[in-house]
């Protein structure tokens, strides 16, 4: 059989059905939490839960609508922890269009645990400027940022008022970071030119590149794709779109290495015809 | 019919529109493209000039912050790279970028990809527990045989060919561990298109 | 003349950006202060630019009626539209640019990106082959981190997260580290060739 005459949609059809049919008829897998400090989601989590009420955190959504499914579920979790525990939550975005992703997360709880925008928490928008825009917000965040996402000056905004230049009053920076600018200049400017501590939720694609920043404890918390969302979730109590995406994540993770054992065994398979 | 409706069966057929190309190259597939950068290319300069030009740069030139006039200039400058004829103006604007991009490359990069790297990669070996002392063993081999692999100055003989050797497999499982995780986020992204189509817009799924 | 005053300013904003690490007070780091923030700016600007770009290649498609103009005309309109929705509308939920932004922008971008799942599944059969050690590594290093950080995995055996957790912590952070110092050596030199006027491709 030659593997370069296949075509690839039989392929495509496989992947598809690996995905669409676990979502259809669930097998519920149980999704395993490990609650070691070698875990950046366990180190998150119990970094956010260790903060006391009244505390004010930033979280930068800084993705587009393609990393959406692996950091809205964080981003989603994380916000409802922060509330649960009377947290002020602060979001910023470094990509355009995380705005409409940090507004989706600020509101997806926020009438469960009933917090109003300006007192509890705030939208500030978008800033262009990569590291150099990071290092404005650092600095002097209100006058990053002289009006909200709505228009109302932030020297008004009851949530910022603890909050001070050098971010002063923010316990804790969390950057959600689908690529640059993200976990990159959050960690050089946040945590290593002013000392913020700084949680990075990323896609699963740059999640082994950042691992050096987390052994090296310049990240407190590290989540890397679906399935660190997923892990959130289950630490919190609120399984969402990430815990239910599971099972799919798994039988596609299956049917690929199965592809990759099959391709193999042709391979060898065509390599020994070809040495006789 | 409510707006809500309405969009997701936009939503659900431009979705389509971009899956067919998976059967092959089609007319669906390149409207939909088309549409996707122009929306694109949209929403980034209305979202950018509300978010940025606005409160960092109109409201204060119109409070009349008279210094606000230097970027509203380089700014302008920059889109002298639209006219052949001034083009060159718009070096000026670049340069400011570049160098400002430099100066912090240079320091933040120096100091938290080089140092704290560094910094980190030394440290006691045996730490109590038999797996993870073996784990910081490795971790140091890997990390000095890596870098031997990238230091191309020297020609790979001797003890640097059998470093460079040893980084290569290193280096071989971190690429390894790197596509896992690629195959893992691509997955992803395609859980959450599909558990559109079934949950937001066929509502077969709860 | 014309490369001289782009030298110096590059020169003079990467220095001053450099020292305000060293002075972040009075004077450097007031003046690098205001140097950031018009950065912001001038960055939406080289957004801005390139979306003109954008435009005038498309529109040069279109009135010159070049092959595929109409897909020319299909984008210039989306943009011309989602800007008008955006700047008159407004932007607020339930404006017409926040419902392009959902139901249009969102699962475009989302279903663009989520094609690459099918063509990594066909990669992984078609070209994943363990021809040497190298490969070898690599393929099992892998299978064993894609099976290790589902919950399959967990399933199947326990040790396969462990095994996962441990490869991520260790050999994959050596690995990584090592490619995390040679690219700041290499961000290093290329900023520093930059700052003092030896690497110049960026003005022409």
């Amino acid at each position: 059989m030659k593997i370069k005459e296949f075509d690839r949609r039989i392929i495509f059809i496989f992947i598809a059905l690996a995905v669409i049919i676990p979502l259809l008829l669930p097998l519920n897998i149980p999704i395993p939490v490990d609650k070691s400090m070698n875990n950046g989601v366990y180190r998150a989590y119990n970094l956010i839960d260790s903060l006391p009420s009244g505390s004010v955190i930033l979280i930068s959504f800084d993705f587009d609508p393609a990393a959406a499914p692996e950091l809205l579920p964080m981003g989603q979790a994380m916000v409802a922890h922060a509330y649960s525990k009377d947290i002020g939550v602060i979001t910023t975005a470094l990509w355009p269009q995380g705005v409409r992703f940090a507004e989706e997360a600020l509101l997806a709880h926020a009438h469960t645990y009933q917090k109003e925008r300006w007192n509890d928490f705030v939208n500030l928008g978008y800033k262009a400027g990569g590291v150099v825009a990071i290092d404005n917000i650092v600095e002097d965040i209100k006058k990053t940022y002289p009006l909200d996402l709505y228009g109302k000056s932030t020297a008004e905004i009851p949530v910022l008022q603890p909050v001070n230049t050098n971010l002063e009053g923010v316990s804790l920076i969390i950057t959600l970071s689908a690529g640059d600018p993200g976990v990159i200049g959050w960690v050089q400017i946040g945590r290593d030119r002013y000392g913020k501590k700084v949680i990075a939720g990323c896609t699963a694609v740059s999640a082994p590149a950042y691992r050096p920043y987390f052994n090296s404890g310049q990240l407190s918390g590290l989540l890397g794709g679906m399935a660190g969302a997923a892990e959130y979730e289950q630490l919190v109590n609120l399984p969402g779109t990430a815990s239910s995406g599971m099972d799919a994540q798994s039988i596609a993770h299956l049917f690929i290495i199965i592809f990759i054992i099959l391709g193999n065994i042709i391979y060898l398979v065509n390599r020994r015809k070809t040495v006789k | 019919m409510t707006v809500e409706f309405i969009g997701l069966w936009i939503a659900g057929f431009l979705t389509l529109a971009i899956f067919s190309f998976l059967y092959r190259d089609n007319v669906f597939y390149k409207i939909a493209e088309a549409v996707y950068v122009g929306i694109s290319a949209g929403y980034i300069m209305v979202q950018s000039w509300h978010d940025v030009v606005i409160p960092n740069l109109l409201i204060p030139l119109k409070s009349g912050n008279w210094l606000y006039i230097i970027p509203a200039a380089l700014s302008l400058f920059m889109l002298a790279q639209l006219i052949p004829k001034i083009r060159w103006i718009s070096r000026i604007s670049i340069a400011f970028v570049v160098g400002t991009g430099a100066g912090y490359g240079f320091v933040t990069y120096l100091k938290s990809n080089l140092f704290e790297q560094v910094h980190s990669a030394i440290y006691p070996l045996w730490s109590g527990n038999i797996w993870t002392s073996l784990g910081g063993v490795v971790l140091l081999i890997g990390t000095v045989t890596g870098i031997f692999y990238f230091f191309f100055s020297l020609e790979h003989k001797g003890v640097l060919r059998i470093g460079a050797r040893v980084g290569m497999m290193f280096l071989m499982i971190t690429f390894g561990a790197s596509f896992g995780y690629t195959v893992m986020a691509r997955i992803s992204l395609l859980i959450g298109r599909i558990y559109f189509i079934l949950h937001d817009w066929l509502q077969i799924v709860k | 003349m014309k490369r001289m005053i782009p030298l110096f300013i590059t020169f003079a904003s990467g220095f001053l950006i450099i020292m305000s690490f060293f002075i972040p007070h009075y004077p450097v780091g007031e003046l690098t202060n205001i140097m950031k923030e018009w950065y912001m700016v001038v960055a939406v600007f080289a957004m801005i630019l390139g979306i003109l770009n954008l435009f005038k290649v498309n529109a040069h498609k279109l009135i010159k009626l070049k092959p595929g103009w109409w897909y020319a005309l299909i984008l210039i309109s989306a943009l011309i539209f989602m800007v008008i929705a955006g700047w008159i509308g407004g932007m607020e939920e339930g404006s017409w640019f926040d419902f392009l932004f959902k139901f249009v922008y969102t699962p475009l971008n989302a279903t663009m990106f989520s094609l690459l799942a099918f063509f990594v599944a066909s990669a992984s059969f078609r070209a994943f082959r363990a021809r040497n050690i190298d490969a070898g590594l690599l393929l099992i290093a892998a299978i064993l981190v894609m099976l290790g950080r589902v919950p399959l995995g967990n399933l199947i055996s326990s040790y396969l997260p462990l095994i996962q957790s441990w490869i991520m912590e260790f050999p994959n952070t050596a690995g990584q580290r090592a490619i995390m110092i040679g690219a700041a050596l290499g961000v290093i030199a290329t900023s520093l060739r930059i700052i003092i006027g030896i690497e110049r491709s960026y003005l022409n």
